[in-house]
Formats: C-alpha cells, structure tokens, sequence
C-alpha cells in the first residue's frame, strides 16, 4: 500500500551536506559540517547540549538558515529560492521535543489539515490516510479527542502519524522521547523502530542506546559545531575512535 | 493578610482548651505597637463616626449598633460553648474576625447604611415621578424628579430625529433583536446539525446586517445605475478570490467562484432598485441622536476596527526579508547630503536659533534611515504599522474625534458638506483599531514558536499558517481582551458628546435647557449611566460565559 | 505522490542563465524587498489618492495662514501667529496670564495644567488604587464587598459621566463657601467654589533646610553602601534601612534648627511709641491693652471685647510671613486680626493710618517700605523666628476663606473623577498582582525564617511589583491622556487652550501639530520609563 512506505528516491545520495556554517550573532553554532546520506539510511546524532545537533538537523528542513556551505536534499538545493524551501519541506517531515501538535484541532484535523492544504488532497481522502496512520501508530480510537486530552506519548504518536500522512521521504527526530515520562518513551520507540524497518530515511537527535543499536546504520557524534566521529553502532558504543566520544560516552553511561 | 490567617489558626487552638483571653489580647490588640495603635485609633474614629451619625440618623444607627452587637454576642456565645452555627460561623470568619474587623465592620456598616440613606432620601423619598410635573418650580429641594426620563424618552431614544423614520428605527431594532434570537435558537445543540442551511443563510446574513441597518436608518439616495462600479467591484472580488485560492487558503470550486464575483453586483442592483424606489429615503444623519447615535458609534467602530487591527497587528507582527543594509544606508546619505544643499539658504534666511537649527533638518533623514535599520531591521511593513499605531496610541481619543471633524472638509473639495457622525467613526475606528491591534498582538505573541515551526515543517505558507493555525489560537486566547475593548467602545462613545454630537450623554445639553425640564442634570445622569452600567455589565457576563464555554487557557 | 527532479546525479548542473534570472526573481529576499516597495507604492499612492484634495486645501488655507509679519506667505511663518494677542482669559491658571498675552503663552498655561492635573491625578490615584486593591483582598466581608463594587462601577460607567456627575451632582450642588462642609473635622473645605486646601508655604529660609535633605539623602545611599560593605565582611546583618531613616531624620532636624537660626529675613515694623522691642513683648502690650494680669483670662472677656483688642496684623496677600508670624501668635495665645493687602504700598498705607500695630513682611520689603514713611526714625524693624516651611491652613473669615489654597471646582471635579476612576482600574491590577504571588512563595520565605516584615519587603513586594508597575504605567499614561475631558467641564488644560486657540486664530493644523506633539512627548517619557523598568527587571531575571 502506498501509506505504508516512503516514496521512492532517484538519486545516490537522498541527503548531502558539505561544509555547512551557522551563526546565532556572534555565536558560531555550526562549524562546517559535511554528511552524505543514501535513500533508507538510519542515522542517530548524538552529541552533548549545545553541540549543535539539533541546529544541524533543523538546518535540513529551513526551520534554521545557514549562512555558508550547502545543503541538497533529494536533488533540490535549499537557497533562499521559496520554490526550494516549499519542495523540501514537502519531503522531509519533522517530529519535534515538544510535539507542537496544534491544540485548537482534533487528532483527526491536525493530521489530515495538512495533506488537504499543501498536498491538495480531497478531505475524504485526506482523513482517509489520517485513520489508516493513526491505526498503524496504534491509537483510532482517539482521532476525535483533542490534543490535551492525550498523554504525551499519545500525543507523539500522533505528531508521528501527522508528519507521516505528508507522505515525506526524509523524516527528521529533534530528541522525540525527551520530554516524555520514562514509561511512555517504549510506545514511541516502537513506532520509530517500525519507521526505520520501513526503509524511510532517518536522521534523529536522540541519546536512546537501545534505538540506536538496533536500527542505526551510522551513529554521528557531534561537539561544538562539529562531527567529531561517524561510526557504525557496534563499534561507536564499544571502541570509539576519539577521546572527545570516550568521554561523553563514559559520561551518559556511568548516569 | 496572613497575620490573620495565623491568628484564626491559634484562636481555634486555643478556644479548643477554652477561652485564654491572654492570647486573645495578645493575638488582637497587644501583639506589637504598631497593632495596639492601630486598634485604638479605629476604636476612636469608629465612635466618632457612630456618634456623628446617631445625630443625624438616630434609627439608623441604633438599629445598626445593634445588630453589630447581636452578632458579636453570638460569636462570642460560639466561642464559649466551643461551638458554632452556621451563622455565627460565617459571622466570625468574614466580619468579627479579629478587634481590628469588628470596629471596621461597624464603621464601613455605617458609612454604607448613610450613603443608602441619603441615596434612599434623595431617589425616593423626596422624588417626584410624574412626567408632566418636572418644571423648576415644581422640582423637589432635595430630592430627584424622575419624571423627565419618561418626560424625554424620545430625545433619550432617538434625539432630535423626525416622527416619520421611528418605523424604521423600529425595524432596525427588530431586525437586530431577531438575528439574535435566530442565531440563539440555531445555536443550541439539539439543532445545530440539522439546521446546517439555515445556519449559513443566518452567517451571511450578519454579514450583510451592516449594509441591511444602513439602508433602515440612513437610507438611500435614488442614483443612475453605475455600471462601471458594479463591474469594479466584481473585479476586484474576483482578484481576492483568485489571491486566495493561489495561496491555497480556500479550495476552488465554479460554484464558490461564480457565488463570490456576482455578490458585488447583485448587491449593487438591490440596492440601487431599493434607492429607486424610494422606500427609504435618506435621513439627515446629523439628525441622529440619543441612545441610536451611541449604539451606531459604538457598533461601527466595533465592527470596523476588528478586522483593522487584525491587519494592523499582522503587519506588525510580520517578518518579510528587510530592505538590507547596503540598500538603506547609500539612499539615506544620498537623500541627507542631497538635502543639505538647501540648507545654506535657509541657515542665511532665518530668523531665530530655532530656524536656524531646522536649518539641519536633512539630519532627521540619517535618524529615520537608523531607525529603519535598527529598529525594524529594513522592514518597513512592521515599521509602517508600528509607527501608526504608536502615533495613534499616544494621543487621546478626543484629539482623533475634534481632527476627523476639523479636518474631514480638508478631505473633500471645497463647498462638500459632511454630516458629522461620519468623520467622527472614522477617526474612533482608527483609535480603537490601534488597540485592538495591540490586544491581537498579544494574543499572537502567546503562540508559543512550536506552532510556527510545526505548521513551517509541515510546508504551510504563511497565509496558510495565519488562516489555519496562528489566528485561530491567538484570537481565542484574546476573547476577553477583545470583549474588553468592545465595552471601553461602548463606553467611550460617550466623548463624541464633546465634539458636538447629541448622543446619548449629548442629548442632556438638550434636555436640561428646555424650560420644561431646566436643571435636570443629575438624575438624567444616573440614569444614562445605569444605562451603560446595564450594556457594560451584559458584555462583560457574556464575555465570562463565552471564555467558559471556548476553554480559554486550557490547551 | 510526488516525483522528485530526476536528475541522476546528486550535483545540480548548471542551470541556465534565464532560469538563474528566474531563481533570483523567487529568492526570499528579493520578495521580501520587492514586496516593501509594492508596500511603499500602495501607501503613497493610497495617501495620494485621499489626500489629493487634502493637499489642495492645505495648501490654500496655507497661504491664508503661513503669513509673516510682514504680510508675505511663508511656510515658516506658520507659527508667527502664536506670537499674536489671545484675547481671551483663562480661570485657572498657574502663571499669570491676561488677555493681552500672546497665545503661546495661553498654550503654556494649558499645558501646566494638564501636568497639574497628571501629576496630582497619578499620585492621589496610586494611594486609591493600592487602598481599594488591597480592600478587594480583605478578609471582611463588607470591605471586599464595597471594593468589588466600587470597582465594578467604575469600570462599567463612562468615565465622562462620571465627571458629569461629580462636577453637576457633586461640586455644583455642595453648599456656599460659608457653610462648607468640613469632613471628620480636618481643615479641608468643599463648597460651590470649590476645594480649600491645607498647603505649605516656603519662607526664603527654606532653601538651606532642603540642602540638609538632599544632604539626608545622600547620606542614606552612602550609608547603605557602608553597611552593605560591612555586612559582606563580617558576616553581621544591620539594619541598612531603620539606620538610615533615623540618620536622615537627625539631620532633617538639625536642618531645620539651623536654617531658622541661620536665616533672618523675616520681620516686624512697629512703632516706637509700642514698645515692642522683640516678638515676646507683644504679649505685655496685649495685657497692658487688656488690663488683664494674664493671658489666660481672654476666656473672661466677650468675643467682642477680644475682637477689639486684637492685635492687627498688616500682611501682603497669600505671603508665607502671614503664615509664619500668626502661628507664633497662636502659640502664644494673642488674639489677632489680619489685614491683607495685594501691594507692599497698600500696606504701608494701611500701617501709617495706624489701622494695624504691626506689618509683618520680609525685611528687605519692611526696609524699602520704611524708607517711604513720613517719620522713618519712628519706626523699628524686629526680626523675627521662621520656620524654613510653614503650613497654610484655610480658615473661615466671615464669608471667605483665607489660608490654604483653593481648588477650583472644575478641577476638583475632574481630579477627584480621573482618581475615583483609575484608582478603580489601578485596584484591578494591584489585586492581581498581589495575587500573582503564589502562595508557594510565602510559605518558602517562612520556612526561610524570615519575619513578616521581611517577607514582604523582600519577597512578596518586589515579585508583585513587578506585575503591577508596567500595567501601573499605562493607568498612568491613560489618566494623563483623559485629562483632556476636563473640556467637557471647561476645564482650562492644554486641549481646552488649543481649542480656544483654533477658534479664534483658525490655525486648526497648526494647533493639531502642537497638541499631537506635546502627547507624544508625554507617552515618549512613559514609555522611556516603562522600557527602563522592564530593562531592569530582566537584568533581575538571570
């Protein structure tokens, strides 16, 4: 079924960063980062607060600008074009900490608002996919409620069944499980899994061990605007390269 | 406060042992100097005042005094049998709670039960309320003559309009009185599904309810067919419509495309037909007075500053790519060095230091170009709105009322006469849709930025993310506010009496100087004011049950 | 479903010139820019279209009006007329002003008044506003209920009528000046003409005793630093505050001793025959006029008796030497009369028919006016004691009141509405505030073990405050604004001024531009304070 994958990629490499730069004023967040991604790859960034992690990946969908380097995204640079802008923001969905699902909407409205405005999609049909996304995050029976009525891993869910109903072929995690109670973080962690065995690209903040072991093909850690160390999984946890990554490693692991 | 929140708790504690009238006065009266002070100078005032007053009200204040001491004896009776009813429960809590309470009840009991008094005397029981008996010699001393409410209930209501449009004020009323009733009945929950068709027809009629009243109470001019204004109108309909299905805030559809173009000219026809025919021929506007001039002022400046605000507030609150830098910068040397060659002559023509010191004036180019830069960020829509709206905000309202009147023939060519209530709503609206620009902008600013970078991710345009997600969470987030704003609308109005116009608090002047009613100011102003006391106090309730029924500040 | 560019390669090729051109034409910040230019075309061309027949007008009325003294037209000569003869007076007023002034005079009078009426309107409203806040809170019933409705009255009512009411119903109706009412005993006075008013006068000695209060002040900052300093070291706390209240007070006191020894410039004429060498030997004259062995024994004489051996007292109208010297008589138990004279000649007339014992002015006044007297030699001038500030106090003279200062009923009307109204609004947010500091709060402050006072100086106070001064400041700049309703009862403020102004000259764009002027200056410096505030506050936060 179509809702059941991503759309398909013509190009290598789906995701190419080189050399990008930011500043927050004088503050230079963003020291030159280059990253290359192929169509269904999993990538966990990890990294201490501040490193940048979450700049970086909010640089990918424009919710940040960049101020040197570039970024290409399925084929389509992002510059200050509004033509780009609008085409990658279609193929890359983003869930954030917070969820920022719209409070003023049902679950129901706040997934299928966007696939009726942006994609043009008919309103039957546009519910349609809402339920059968809702069903696959695994809450239907809450599609009429409103957002504060859902506990927050509900209310993840749903920010996930939302982004996914665009259809994107890049999804974007900004620390997913961060804001949620310690008991509710598996149920979304789940549905991640099931993404990322799904062939969707994948680049997500998150200090999750047990995700990333499992389904990440590449673990990026990042520090001070920088990517310190690229590894696979197995070798990142067990025998880091740099000292930088040893140390924080030893930090999130003796907690 | 919390003094005696802790003294309550130790005076239970204690009388739970019995009474210990060591702590009592420890608790009340002994506790510190300041108390002790305190206590004795209330206790000395308090018997002046009940002494002055016995002089003057001798019933009064013995009945008072006492129920005062009634009350104190059955705490105290509470208190020794370490048991309270509900009463004398309620007694010791809100009004004997403490020395210091006590003496206070009893002083502000007074003064309350001497102001009812005099009011009593001065509304009643020295009033007249015949109507036909309210000339000078007639009025009581001391006391109201209601009888010019009644006396001048046409003025109050209409003012100085003439007999033969009351039908027509009337129908207004009835009209209003009646979508209300409409909307209500269709508005309850066992309807408001099935009455879908109805619902929309009672929407569009509120739309059109403006354009409706004007034809009752200005009515219209019979005019030749202006066919070139009808197609205009449809032209530029059609302009938004296609605005906004491009930015893909409404779907598009024949039927809503042909519905919106023809709206223009099919309005225009009727009324047109409607001036033909000459069934409701316009009204001197200046004839309007009374309590309709209030409620039109107040109901247009409502309804037009509304979606003015919205705009302003938007404008305000937008973040378009400023004019950069290296673009404002070169312009405003360019036009500063290109103003100072002016100022040689001026500096060699005038005439005192302050001459010579506007001499300079090309300064004041460099100043607005920083200010563009600096404060706006070269963004000169947000510039444009914030400049007016400040400008607006920092002048009062009466200013906006005398400009519009004194300026408004400035607008129009010499010889055009304007009536005055027309310049008077222009200049209120563009007051109040300053402040209302500011309330919505507050409203937007509560959105927290998730919801922007949500509805970004999600590839809204920003025409989009307005329409579908930030307006309608800011403007439920200011209903009260805006609701606040209505009833300062409602209540300002009454400063057009200042600028001339015989509104509902204008129309006194008329009144009070007909021999019939001479003088009659003071009950004349209690009641207009009961009046707005009245509309006030409604808005306000039903903003609170509006507030509860939308679930404001649960998110 | 959306088919991506299916371009092989992840490299963009180059693109075509036109479509480079194109892609600039989408870029954010050429929209951005070329949209603010579309922006700029619409309003200009909007102000064109409106303001065409403005312009024309204008500039007709212009060339009737930007007229120079010497009868040409100019552009600056648009204010030339402000120099003109107003023709008209003003009732109240705080510099003189006639109808013979220039009208930008008449404009300055408007304009004191309106700040009279802000600035006494936003000092008395604070005092009500905070009084009725905190009586919402009140644990007695009747006292939150009688708040909440106040408050509910004020805001429900327009604040016009308001003023109406109490101007007409109120002012208007209030009994003769000879039967004004006098609440609770104090010497305040409400009558038709108005409010009589306790003031302060300033005698010349004033000036030093200020000197020992900023003297106080700077001595309480430097102190605090003192102590503060000391605190950190030792590890001691003192009171910075009590310390150096009572520092301050010391040195007040001692200011106020000092100036009056220091200070000379009061004095006394008198005849030589009286024989009044000091101010003391005034009460032998009484006895030896009396006959009475001492002054206590005034009781025994009828009120006629005392009124023709009182002592007569020459005094220039409204002087502070008035004040100074009847209130050592008082003390000393002399009856008096006082007759006033506007001029110093007047007086000195008055003091040669030997209507008055004594003239009592400043000594350079006497000295000037003594030189004038027929027998100059005849005539002493004794010093007498001053006090750098004395209270004038109205009292009731026959039909008059003389003393104090008098409020005229337009202003008292329109003072005591804008404070009766805004204090309500000002309770709303002082209410509020307090209550925006949760419980929570007072309850850690206690678990802290700070006292009461401590707790509310340090942690209750400053968190409320900070919610009530920056919507404080708007009720203040909105009470400023309403002052121009004091129109509505013809009150002479700045927009009443302008508004004769108008009428008379015709310079109605001219006047416009003043009065917009002058209010934004006034919101400029509110809301400089109230970004100050709000600057401060941060800096607090972090």
């Amino acid at each position: 079924m179509e809702f059941e994958g991503p759309a398909q990629s013509f190009v290598d490499e789906i995701i190419i960063v080189e050399n990008v730069h930011k500043w927050f004023g004088e503050f230079e967040a963003l020291r030159g980062v280059d990253l290359r991604v192929k169509p269904g790859e999993v990538i966990v960034i990890i990294g201490p607060s501040g490193s940048g992690k979450s700049t970086f990946i909010r640089c990918l969908n424009r919710l940040e600008e960049h101020q040197e380097g570039r970024i290409i995204i399925d084929g389509t640079e992002l510059s200050h074009d509004i033509r780009n802008i609008q085409e990658v923001r279609r193929e890359v969905g983003m869930v954030f900490q917070q969820f920022n699902l719209f409070p003023h909407l049902t679950v129901l409205d706040n997934i299928a608002l966007a696939p009726i405005n942006v994609r043009n999609w008919t309103r039957d049909r546009a519910e349609e996919i809402a339920m059968k996304w809702l069903t696959r995050v695994g809450i239907p029976e809450q599609a009429s409620k409103f957002p504060g009525q859902l506990s927050g891993g509900q209310q993840q869910r749903v920010a996930i069944a939302r982004t996914l109903a665009m259809q994107p072929k890049i999804l974007l995690f900004d620390e997913p499980t961060s804001a949620l109670d310690p008991e509710m973080i598996s149920e979304v962690l789940d549905v991640m899994r099931d993404l990322a065995r799904s062939g969707y690209t994948i680049l997500a903040v998150t200090h999750e061990m047990g995700f990333a072991r499992e389904v990440a093909n590449r673990i990026i850690f990042m520090d001070a605007g920088k990517i310190v160390e690229e590894n696979n999984p197995e070798d990142f946890y067990n025998n880091p390269k740099e000292d930088r990554t040893k140390l924080f490693l030893s930090q999130i692991l003796h907690h | 406060m919390t003094t005696h929140i802790e003294s309550t708790t130790q005076q239970e504690t204690s009388s739970s042992r019995g009474f210990n009238w060591q702590l009592f006065l420890q608790d009340n009266i002994t506790g510190s100097w300041y108390q002790a002070i305190l206590v004795l100078a209330l206790a000395i005032i308090t018997a002046n005042y009940a002494v002055g007053q016995y002089e003057t009200y001798p019933v009064m204040t013995i009945i008072i005094v006492a129920a005062w001491l009634v009350g104190i004896v059955m705490v105290m009776i509470g208190e020794g049998r370490r048991h309270h009813t509900n009463f004398s429960r309620w007694l010791k809590e809100n009004l004997l709670s403490s020395v210091s309470n006590i003496l206070l009840t009893l002083l502000v009991g007074l003064l309350i039960a001497s102001a009812f008094i005099g009011a009593l005397q001065w509304g009643i029981l020295n009033a007249t309320f015949d109507p036909a008996a309210t000339a000078p010699e007639l009025q009581p001393e001391d006391g109201a003559t209601w009888g010019v409410i009644v006396g001048a209930r046409k003025l109050l209501a209409t003012g100085v309009l003439g007999p033969e449009y009351s039908w027509r004020v009337w129908t207004a009323l009835f009209f209003i009185l009646g979508m209300w009733l409409l909307t209500y009945i269709s508005s309850r929950p066992v309807l408001k599904d099935k009455l879908r068709v109805v619902r929309n027809v009672i929407n569009g009629l509120w739309l059109l309810s403006p354009v409706i009243l004007y034809i009752f109470l200005a009515g219209v001019a019979n005019a030749p067919y202006n066919f070139t204004g009808a197609l205009t109108g449809g032209a530029v309909l059609l302009a938004i419509y296609a605005l906004l299905w491009w930015q893909k805030v409404i779907p598009f559809r024949w039927t809503g495309l042909i519905a919106t173009v023809a709206t223009w000219p099919v309005l225009y026809t009727i009324w047109w037909a409607i001036g033909n025919s000459e069934t409701f021929t316009p009204i001197n506007v200046d004839e309007w007075g009374g309590l309709l001039l209030t409620l039109i002022i107040a109901s247009s400046v409502i309804v037009l500053s509304l979606p003015l605000g919205m705009v302003l507030a938007l404008a305000r609150q937008s973040d378009v790519f400023g004019i950069p830098a290296w673009i404002i910068w070169p312009a405003g040397i360019g036009a500063t060095i290109w103003g100072f060659t002016s100022t040689p002559e001026l500096l060699a023509t005038s005439r005192n230091l302050v001459e010579q010191l506007l001499s300079f004036w090309p300064i004041m180019i460099l100043a607005i170009a920083y200010l563009i830069h600096r404060m706006f960020k070269g963004n000169m829509v947000s510039g444009a709105s914030t400049m007016f709206i400040e400008l607006i905000r920092s002048v009062p309202l009466i200013t906006l009322l005398f400009m519009g009147i004194n300026m408004a023939p400035f607008f129009f060519s010499a010889g055009t006469s304007i009536a005055k209530p027309w310049p008077v709503i222009v200049g209120y609206t563009l007051f109040s849709s300053a402040y209302m620009a500011e309330t919505i902008r507050g409203g937007l600013q509560a959105i927290p930025n998730g919801q922007y970078e949500a509805s970004d991710a999600l590839g809204f345009n920003t025409l989009q993310k307005m329409r579908f997600i930030i307006l309608p969470q800011a403007l439920r987030i200011v209903i009260p506010a805006i609701v606040g704003q209505f009833i300062g609308a409602f209540k300002s109005s009454s400063l057009v009496s200042i600028v001339g116009l015989f509104d509902f608090l204008g129309i006194n002047r008329v009144i009070s100087s007909n021999p019939q009613w001479l003088g009659l100011r003071v009950e004349l102003y209690v009641f207009m004011g009961l009046v707005y006391f009245l509309g006030s106090f409604l808005m306000s309730s039903y903003s609170r049950r509006l507030e509860a029924q939308l679930g404001v500040g649960e998110r | 479903m959306t088919q991506s560019p299916a371009s092989p390669s992840a490299e963009p090729q180059t693109a075509p010139l036109w479509r480079t051109v194109l892609g600039y034409l989408f870029d954010v910040r050429v929209l951005g820019v070329l949209g603010q230019i579309g922006f700029i075309v619409v309003v200009v061309f909007g102000v064109k279209a409106i303001g065409v027949n403005f312009a024309e007008n204008a500039q007709k009325l212009g060339e009737s009006q930007f007229i120079c003294r010497d009868g040409t037209f100019s552009y600056r000569c648009a204010y030339d007329f402000m120099e003109s003869e107003s023709g008209f007076d003003i009732s109240d007023t705080m510099i003189d002003h006639t109808n013979t002034d220039p009208y930008w005079r008449s404009f300055a009078v408007g304009v004191l008044n309106t700040l009279k009426v802000g600035i006494f309107g936003v000092i008395l409203t604070v005092f009500v506003g905070t009084f009725a806040g905190i009586a919402r809170l009140s644990e007695n019933w009747l006292i939150s209920k009688l708040a909440l409705w106040y408050v509910e009255l004020m805001r429900n009512t327009p604040l016009l009528i308001q003023i109406f009411f109490i101007y007409f119903g109120v002012i208007l109706t209030a009994p003769n000046l000879d039967e004004a009412i006098q609440p609770l005993g104090l010497p305040f006075f409400l009558s038709q003409r108005g409010l009589n008013i306790p003031s302060i006068q300033f005698t010349s000695s004033a000036a030093i005793w200020l000197a020992f209060l900023v003297l106080g002040i700077i001595q309480f900052q430097v102190l605090g630093v003192i102590l503060s300093r000391r605190e950190e070291r030792t590890g001691q706390p003192s009171n910075r505050f009590s310390t150096g209240i009572i520092a301050f007070i010391i040195i007040a006191a001692l200011g106020w001793f000092v100036s009056g020894a220091v200070s000379e410039t009061q004095g006394l004429m008198v005849t030589k025959g009286s024989r009044i060498r000091e101010v003391n030997d005034i009460e032998n004259m009484m006895l030896q006029r009396t006959g009475l062995n001492h002054l206590d024994e005034l009781d025994s004489l009828t009120e006629d008796e005392i009124k023709d051996f009182a002592l007569q007292v020459c005094v220039l109208e409204d002087s502070a030497s008035e004040t100074n010297f009847t209130s050592q008589l008082r003390k000393m138990g002399i009856p008096y009369r006082v007759r006033r004279s506007d001029r110093p000649d007047q007086a000195t007339e008055r003091y040669a028919d030997e209507k008055c014992d004594v003239f009592a002015a400043t000594k350079s006044i006497l000295a000037a006016e003594r030189a004038t007297l027929e027998n100059a030699s005849g005539h002493l001038i004794i010093p007498i004691k001053e006090n750098p500030v004395v209270w004038s106090i109205p009292t009731r003279e026959g039909l008059n009141m003389v003393g104090g200062s008098r409020m005229k009923p337009e202003f008292t009307a329109l003072l005591l509405a804008l404070v009766l109204f805004y204090g309500g609004t000002l309770a709303e947010i002082v209410r509020a505030g307090i209550l925006s500091v949760s419980k929570g709060q007072s309850e850690a402050a206690r678990a802290l073990g700070l006292n009461e006072g401590q707790r509310l100086q340090l942690i209750v106070l400053p968190q409320a405050l900070r919610v009530i001064i920056p919507p404080g400041i708007g009720v203040a700049l909105s009470l400023a604004k309403d002052t121009s309703l004091g129109i509505a009862i013809g009150f002479p403020d700045m927009y009443a001024a302008s508004y004769t102004i108008m009428n008379q000259s015709g310079r109605v764009l001219q006047m416009f531009v003043m009065i917009m002027l002058v209010y934004m200056l006034i919101s400029l410096g509110f809301s400089v304070v109230l970004n100050w505030y709000n600057e401060k506050i941060k800096l607090v936060e972090r």
